[in-house]
Order: structure tokens, then sequence, then C-alpha cells
């Protein structure tokens, strides 16, 4: 219709030069009431229109405020929601939430935003329907919805929260889209309701709790558990490591979960945190992730029965959870129902049958929450007679489900719930356990913990009547391999490291860990724990580096207190102990020198092990240990999470094993490790030292470096190290350490073309995973002449070989190899021979080290 | 919207400022993106230092793949300068990122930034280093076959990039 409309139809109003000025937001507003309707031909003009606007609002709001005064006058945000609501409304819908989007996110001036959110245009724009199947719509509307709530404060809460009305669009329909299919929408929906628990007003709160908590959380966990399912689901149908990116999802889906509720809990709202704790016990975790510990022999027998997943995935869900989350209520009741609960927790007890609708279920909320949610926007009537029947209906869905299980299980006797023969025994009513709900309090589990240690100080501890606990020790058996067990040491890691969880509670299965006073641990897991040590100590054995570490580190945890300075563990089990690193010893010595780089690996493993202790919490976050373990690096898949492939790895595996129990024995028997690494610090020369270089093998050369850099300095060759001085301007004879480089990582060869010249290449371990190893030196080393030259290349060509060979037989020590333990064999360098001449200036004072007077620098020509 | 090597590639940002308290929100970001731009202001030591664990925590919590850009911003406020460019040079050769100094102020190298992040993603899509049809590396095909977009976080250092951007 206008072809050039900006030049003419301004309605007397001429474009403005300054692009950023009250005049040219007067020309758009002009702009924009010549053109009310949207319509095919000037939507590009109104799309443009509108980003030049917010162009000129941010502008003006940091430099002239009659521009956000003429907005607001003429009402443009009333005009906007105007276009909105067009028929062809939605081709600058997108434009429009952009403006927003920008609007909000920088305004800096407060009263602006006050303005901007009175009148409640904005509330009237979050409920627009807009057409959320356009992509891009559906991710500017979102975006706005989270710009707005990261302005959410005490004082702008109340243009989004309507106490008389109880609405809260901003919430409400945010939350409507918990489980979009695209992740960054999910996301902002989290972002959003975080932002808005946090502002500390009550009647908001009130309102969240009362109107949203319970079907919010309701259909989350129904969510959480679903993926779960579907995790199960992909584990079971993949023994290939075919789907390893779908399953790696799943997984970094769970932990994204996990991790949102534990911020949700970690607001420290207590309302809202009741009502949470409760769903995700009773409706998530004990009825689904407790439950599926059980059923293990079940799980191909029954078709019709109660959702469940693998034991096996059930612990590693569990250990994320006590890994994330540290709300006491929460990993306490958990924690009890593990440890001290037995299936009885899914009965009802018959003397108050009331109690049914509280059983812990896993089912499927009853309507969707956009419709729960919508339904409260009705009339006031209608959202009470609402609201009374979502809380009734869930209920009546549980009991009818725990009927359905009840009888099962008192018809047959081979159903899942009674999978462990103890537990047979237990009527249901006389002796019910404390059953997880919200209310029970903290001193209640004090006492009830307290009374079951006092019964029995000793070792009254029995597995009966445990049947949570009896298959997590159950799954530490590795004799076939060691899948379930990896897991269930993470769950008795994940325990024994959770704050939240009271001591008392692990005193009652003898668990202790620092924090406890008592010195009695466990035995039967202590043994089991010393089972999978001997295994992994074993050749051939199917536990991997990741197992044994871990349970290496949880037998610390229980029978060896640093802090007490002391450890109890019976000599019995500590000889057994002893008897599995001297196997691991015999291991490595059938792989001593088996390969050229023998050393290197030795000192490359030890440094790992030094820089990278096993983290937890981040092996919980991998998801290739779901699968079945494997031997094929091709799967990608890190190498002390799989078993070795070929004899390299097999070595690398010796000698981590072997590191590991020298590490776990030494600290059980509370000695220092005075033999690793191989290389100490104190023994080697650093930069800056001054040595006394009188009568010592000294190179002149140049060093010419990659940057054309070139340096004149002196060529040193110690026992352990290349060295590069400068002469000592104070002292004569004496030099400057300017560079320092081990020998054995010494890399040199000859210049063709240059018979004076030598490459030096000193190779440096990478200094994290991720970074790139950078050679510590890569360099021209230039002689006077080819004599010096030659010289140096033997010199440092023996020199590595000298330094490799006295590694080496400090390894053969280590390993009690026959034959090598003689020291004889140890020749000291020339340098180091004359050792006493070497002296560090900075360690205090160069005593005693009377040198023939007239002492000349040798390598001064 | 930028155009590589003839294709049209749609750039999705996303800016983790300030909502670094909720540990679940910073996690998820990472998870979602296929490239990552780190940014430090150079008139401040502190924000440099702290690189290394915002390179850690993005480590950890992307995929390996992740492009991860390290930019040095406020390069118009070179009187005040704390960090020389020869240390983000040095830092980012050793840990595999790329660098660029950018001012947002001036706008300086910004758009660069960004195209060469895409570029980067680009190139690895060409290598096949990642899986276009998962999702979850923050690449999608678009409609028309030629188009994919990209997640890219931001944030660093606290030295976001000052004055308005869209």
């Amino acid at each position: 219709m206008f072809s050039k409309p900006k030049s003419w139809i301004s309605g007397g109003l001429w474009k403005p030069k300054n692009p950023h000025s009250l005049e040219h937001l007067k020309y758009l507003y002009n702009v924009l009431c010549k053109n009310q309707t949207v319509t095919e031909q000037n939507r590009s003009l109104l799309v443009e229109t509108l980003r030049t606007i917010s162009e000129i609002l941010i502008w003006g709001d940091q430099n002239d405020s009659s521009v956000f005064d003429f907005f607001l006058e003429k009402n443009m945000l009333a005009f906007f929601l105007r276009f909105m609501r067009q028929k062809l409304g939605r081709y600058i819908c997108v434009q429009l939430l952009q403006l927003l989007n920008i609007l909000f996110e920088n305004i800096r001036n407060e009263t602006s935003v006050y303005y901007l959110l009175s009148n409640n245009y904005i509330n009237s724009i979050i409920v627009h329907k807009f057409d959320f199947s356009d992509e891009e719509v559906m991710a500017y509307y979102i975006s706005f919805l989270k710009t707005l709530s990261l302005k959410l404060n005490k004082h702008t809460i109340h243009f989004f929260y309507n106490e008389h009305t109880n609405d809260f669009a901003l919430y409400t329909e945010a939350i409507k889209f918990f489980n979009h299919p695209e992740s960054m929408v999910r996301i902002a929906v989290r972002t959003i309701t975080l932002n808005v628990y946090r502002v500390d007003d009550r009647s908001m709160l009130r309102y969240i709790r009362d109107k949203t908590a319970a079907p919010y959380f309701s259909n989350l966990v129904w969510f959480i558990g679903n993926h779960v399912l579907e995790l199960d689901a992909c584990i079971r149908h993949d023994i290939d490591h075919n789907s390893r990116d779908r399953l790696a999802d799943l997984v970094a889906e769970h932990l994204d979960h996990l991790h949102y509720l534990n911020d949700i809990l970690c607001l420290n709202i207590h309302a809202l945190n009741g009502v949470l704790t409760d769903h995700l016990l009773n409706r998530l975790l004990i009825p689904l992730y407790v439950y599926s510990l059980t059923q293990k022999q079940a799980y191909e027998q029954r078709t019709e029965e109660r959702p469940h997943v693998s034991p096996a995935v059930s612990l590693f869900l569990l250990s994320q959870v006590f890994l994330i989350m540290h709300h006491g209520p929460l990993v306490n009741q958990l924690a009890e129902i593990i440890l001290n609960g037995d299936h009885t927790v899914f009965e009802c007890s018959p003397s108050s049958p009331d109690t049914a609708s509280k059983l812990p279920g896993f089912s499927k909320p009853e309507e969707p929450l956009a419709q729960t949610l919508d339904s409260y926007r009705g009339s006031l009537k209608r959202r009470r007679k609402k609201k009374r029947q979502s809380y009734e209906n869930p209920e009546s869905d549980i009991k009818e489900v725990e009927d359905d299980e009840k009888s099962v299980q008192t018809d047959e006797g081979s159903t899942p719930l009674e999978l462990n023969e103890s537990a047979d025994s237990v009527t249901p009513g006389a002796d019910v356990p404390p059953r997880p709900h919200q209310n029970s309090t903290d001193e209640e589990k004090l006492l009830k913990s307290s009374s079951i240690s006092s019964g029995g100080d000793v070792v009254a501890f029995s597995l009966d009547e445990r049947p949570y606990l009896r298959a997590m020790f159950l799954a530490l058996e590795c004799t076939e391999n060691d899948y379930e067990a990896l897991f269930a040491l993470c769950l008795l890691y994940a325990l024994g490291h959770n704050e939240g969880i009271n001591q008392n509670l692990l005193d009652t299965v003898m668990f202790p860990t620092e924090k406890s006073a008592v010195n009695n641990y466990n035995v039967s897991l202590v043994e089991k724990l010393i089972s999978i040590i001997t295994q992994s100590c074993q050749d051939g054995s199917k536990v991997r580096l990741a197992t044994l570490e871990l349970t290496s580190m949880l037998l610390r945890t229980l029978v060896h207190q640093p802090s007490k300075g002391h450890c109890w563990l019976q000599d019995g089990h500590l000889a057994a102990i002893e008897g599995g690193r001297e196997e691991g010893t015999l291991q490595l010595r059938s792989f001593y020198k088996s390969e050229e780089i023998f050393l290197d690996m030795f000192e490359d493993e030890h440094r790992e092990l030094l820089k990278r202790p096993l983290n937890v919490e981040y092996l919980t976050m991998d998801a290739s240990i779901l699968l079945p373990p494997t031997g094929t690096p091709l799967t990608g898949i890190e190498f002390c999470k799989r078993l070795p492939c070929g004899e390299v790895e097999r070595a690398r595996k010796a000698i981590r094993v072997f590191f590991l129990m020298r590490d776990l024995s030494l600290s059980l028997r509370q000695e220092e490790e005075t033999s690793l690494p191989l290389t100490k610090d104190g023994e080697c020369i650093r930069l800056g030292d001054v040595l006394d270089l009188n009568n010592s093998d000294l190179i002149a050369c140049t060093v010419l470096y990659k940057d054309n850099r070139r340096e004149r300095r002196f060529l040193v060759i110690d026992v352990l190290q290349l060295i590069l001085v400068e002469p000592d301007s104070r002292r004569l004879g004496w030099g400057v350490v300017k560079f320092v480089g081990l020998l054995q990582d010494v890399e040199v060869t000859g210049d063709k073309e240059d018979s004076r010249s030598l490459h030096v290449t000193i190779h440096k371990p990478a200094s994290t995973v991720h970074s790139r190893p950078l050679p510590l030196l890569a360099a021209k080393f230039l002689f006077d002449d080819h004599i010096r030259c030659m010289a140096a290349k033997q010199r440092l060509t023996k020199g590595r070989l000298k330094a490799r060979q006295r590694k080496m037989q400090m390894i053969a020590r280590l390993l009690e190899l026959p034959g090598h333990i003689v020291d004889s064999m140890y020749q000291p360098a020339q340098f180091r021979q004359s050792s006493s001449s070497v002296v560090r200036a900075n360690t205090s004072t160069p005593v005693g080290r009377a040198r023939p007077a007239g002492g000349f620098f040798p390598g001064e020509c | 919207m930028i155009t590589i090597d003839g294709k049209q590639i749609k750039l999705q940002i996303w800016d983790t400022a300030g909502q670094e308290s909720f540990r679940s929100i910073t996690r998820s970001y990472y998870r979602g993106a296929a490239g990552a731009l780190l940014v430090y202001d150079i008139t401040r030591r502190d924000t440099f230092n702290h690189l290394t664990t915002w390179l850690e925590d993005a480590r950890q919590h992307s995929s390996s793949n992740m492009v991860i850009m390290l930019i040095g911003n406020k390069s118009d406020l070179e009187a005040r300068r704390d960090v020389k460019k020869e240390e983000g040079e040095a830092f980012a050769r050793e840990h595999g990122l790329v660098f660029m100094e950018t001012s947002a102020k001036t706008a300086a190298n910004v758009e660069e930034a960004f195209i060469n992040t895409a570029k980067e993603i680009y190139q690895k899509i060409q290598d096949g280093v990642f899986d276009i049809n998962n999702e979850a590396n923050g690449i999608k095909i678009g409609p028309q076959h030629s188009t994919s977009s990209q997640g890219l976080p931001s944030g660093g250092g606290g030295a976001t990039p000052g004055g308005g951007c869209c």
C-alpha cells in the first residue's frame, strides 16, 4: 500500500536526522498511528519501527527522561497489545516480544520499570494466546517471562501477583511449559520459578504453596519418573553401547532435575519445602527408586506390576540424589528407609486405614498441569470446587493402586515384595516402621535411632528386615563383574558424605564417618569391601579401577579417621588387605620392563592419580558406566571406568592397582609415603638457584628459541636435570640457573645442515586433562664448534639413559624385585659425585665449601 | 543470522550473567550449548584469575566438543589494562581456546567473536565431530535443510559487556 512510507506518509512530521531523540520517537509513534492495523504490506515497516523504538527507549532511559515520559503518555504498551490481538498480529509478535525483552533487560531506572508494569498491560501480554507452535515465538515469549522474573523483588511482585484475584500469570503461564520438548524452554521455566520463589513475599508464597505447589510438583515428579523409566529402557535395550548419546542425555536430564529441586530446597522456604519433600519422597523416590532396589529377580518374570527400574539404575540414581541433595528432612527419611526400612512402607496399616492415601506411589497426576492451572483461573466458586477435587482425586487413585498391591502380596508368595524371605515374617500392623511423613521431626528420628543402637551396641547388626540394605550388600558382590558393585559403592559413599544425614542414623547400621563418635564398623560391609579389593588385585580381574579406588576410599572412611589419628581395622582384615597388596605387586612385577615406556607410564599414572583423585560426583554424572562394563577403548570410555584392552593397558592397570593398594596400605598403617613420586622436588635444582660450578663440566652455547629469541648460556648436565646457567656476576665460577628440565624427557637430534647445532626438545606432561601438552623447551642449541656439539649430544643422550636407569632401579626396589634391591648398581653421575661443590645459594650459607683459590670459570673463553 | 560458506546459520545466544546463584541453571546452559564465550575484563586481573574455575566448570558440564572462545573485553580501556594480551594468548594456547580481545563499548571485534565461534562450530560439524542429529549438542538443522542454529552461553569472570546488546 505504502511503498515509501517513511519519506512522505508521516503526517507532516519528517524523519529527524538524529536517530536517538525524542523527535524520532514522536515520528515513529506517528508511523504506528498511521498503521494501526497489521497488514501484509506494512508488516516489515512495523517491525522496523518497533525495533527502532526499543533502541530509542534504551537510549532515553540513560540519557533523556522525556523519551520515556512520551512512551508512557501515549500508552504505547496498550498500542502493542492491540497489535498482538489482531488477526495478523502474529507477523509482528516476535518483534514485539523482542522489544519488551530488550526494554526490561536494559532499563535501569526503577521508576520506569514501575510505570511499565502498572496498568496490567504486561499481565495481559503474558496471558495472550500466542502461537506457541512457532518456535521463535515460543523462544522469545519464554525469554520475555524470564527477563521479567529477573526483575522480581519485594516491590515489583505486586504488579504480577494479585492477592485479591489470586492471579499470578507470570508464574502460572510459565510452569505450563515445564515439560516442553525444547530444553532451553524448560531451563527458562526453572529459572522463572526459582526467581519467583526467592522473592520474600508471604502471601505470594502462600498462594504458590496452596494453589500451585501440589499440582506443579506432582506433575514434575511424574515427568522425572518417566524420564527415569525411559533411561532404564534405554539401558535394557542397549547391550552394544549404541544409544550412548540418548543415554547421556537422559542422565544429564535427571541431574538437571535434581539440581533444580535442590536449588528450590536450598532457598529454604519452609512451606514449599514440605510439599516438595513430600511429593519427591512419596511419589518418586520411595515408590520408584527404593522400590526398585529389590526388583532383581522379578525383572523378567512379571509383566503386570507397578513401574520399576533395574536395581543398578536405582542405585545409580539414588547416589545422585544423595550427592546433590542435602535437605535434612528429605535425605534423612530416604536414608532411614534404605538403611532400616522394609517393604511395609508400601503397606497400609489396618489400624488406621486413612493413612492409605499417604502411602507412597508413583502414579500419574490426575490431570495435566495446564488444565489444573487454567481451572484456577475461573470464577471464585468454580475455583474452590475444583481445588477440592484436585486434592481428593489423586489420593483415591493411590488408594486403588495400593489396594491392588496389597491383594497381590497376600495372594502369592513369589511377588517381588517378598523377595527376601526374612521380610515375610513381618506382620503388617504389629510393628509398623516409621513411615516417611513430612511431619516426622528430627527429634523423633533421634529417639528412634538411639533406641535401636542401644538395643545392641556390639554386633547386633543383621540384614534381616532390611531388604533394601541387603540388596545393596548383594550388589557389592562382584564375582561376575563389578557392574552393580560400582553403583552400590557410589550410594554408600554418597550416604556417608551427605551433610544432611544424621550420624545417628548411619550409626544404626554401623557406618561410621568423620562425624561419628563410635569406632565400630560394620563387619559384613567391610568384608564385602575387602573381597572387592582382593578380587581386583588378581590377574585378569573383572574389577575396574574406579571400583577399586572407590572401595579404598570407602574403606578408609569406615575404619580410619585421620583427625583422630587412629585406625581400628581388625588385624585379620588388615592382613587381608596386605595380602591384596602383595598380589598386586606380584602382578606388576611381570610387567616391569615389559615396555620401552614403562617408566613414563609409571610416572604418568602416579601423576594422574595424585592430580585427579576419583570424584564420585563426576563419576555419577557419567552415563557410560550404566552400560555393561566393556574393555574396548573404541567406546571412548575413560580408562579407569572400563577394563584394560591389550598388553599395554594391562600394564597400566597393574601400575594403578599397585599405587592404589600401596596408598591404602600405607594410610591404614599410618605410614608416610616416602618413595613416591620418583622425582622429588627437594632433590631437584630450581630456577634461580645459584650453583657453584667450579670443576664442573660446562659447555657454552647459544640457545635459539622458536620466537627468534637468542640467549648465551652454559649447559650443565646433572644426574637428573639439564640445566642452563648464566654466570653469576658476583661470584666467580658460580652460575645462576635460568632453565631446568628433566634429562629423562630430553629428545635431542642433530642438525643436518649445521654440525654445530642440536635440536633439543624437553617434553612435559599436560597441566590439565583438556590442555595441550606443550614442550617445556623446544630450541636449537648452537655450539662453538662441532666437537663441543658432539660432546653435548653424547652427554645428553647418556644422561637421559642414566636418569632413566636410575629411576627404573627405584621402581625395582619398590616392587622388591629380587636381584634389583642392591644399591651398588646406583652409580651417581659425575656431577652429583662432586655434589659437595654444588651448593644452592638460597639454602642458607654455602659453608664449609672451601674451594681451591683462583677457581676459574671453565666455559669462559 | 550469519552466513558461513554460503550456509545460513542462526545463532541463539544465551547470557548466563546474573543467574549464577542457581547451580541448576548454569549447569543446564552449558549442556545445551555448542559453543561458549568466556569473557574476562582486561582491566581487572581477578576476572582473569577466575578463568580456570570457569573453564573447569564449562568443561565439566558440557560436551567435550564445545567450542570455547576466550574473550578479553574492554580493549578500549588500554590505559587501565591489567592483563597483557600475551597472557590471554598464552592461556588460550595452553587450554586449546580461541582468543580475541574485544570492546563491547566500541563494538570492536564483537561481531567477529560470535562469527569466529560459529565458524569453529561449523568446522567441527564439517569434521563430523558434532552429531547434528542430536539436539542436545545445541545444534539443529533448520527447516530448509540449510540452516542450523546454535546456543552460545556467554558469561564469565564478572565482565559482562557494557551497553545494550541485542
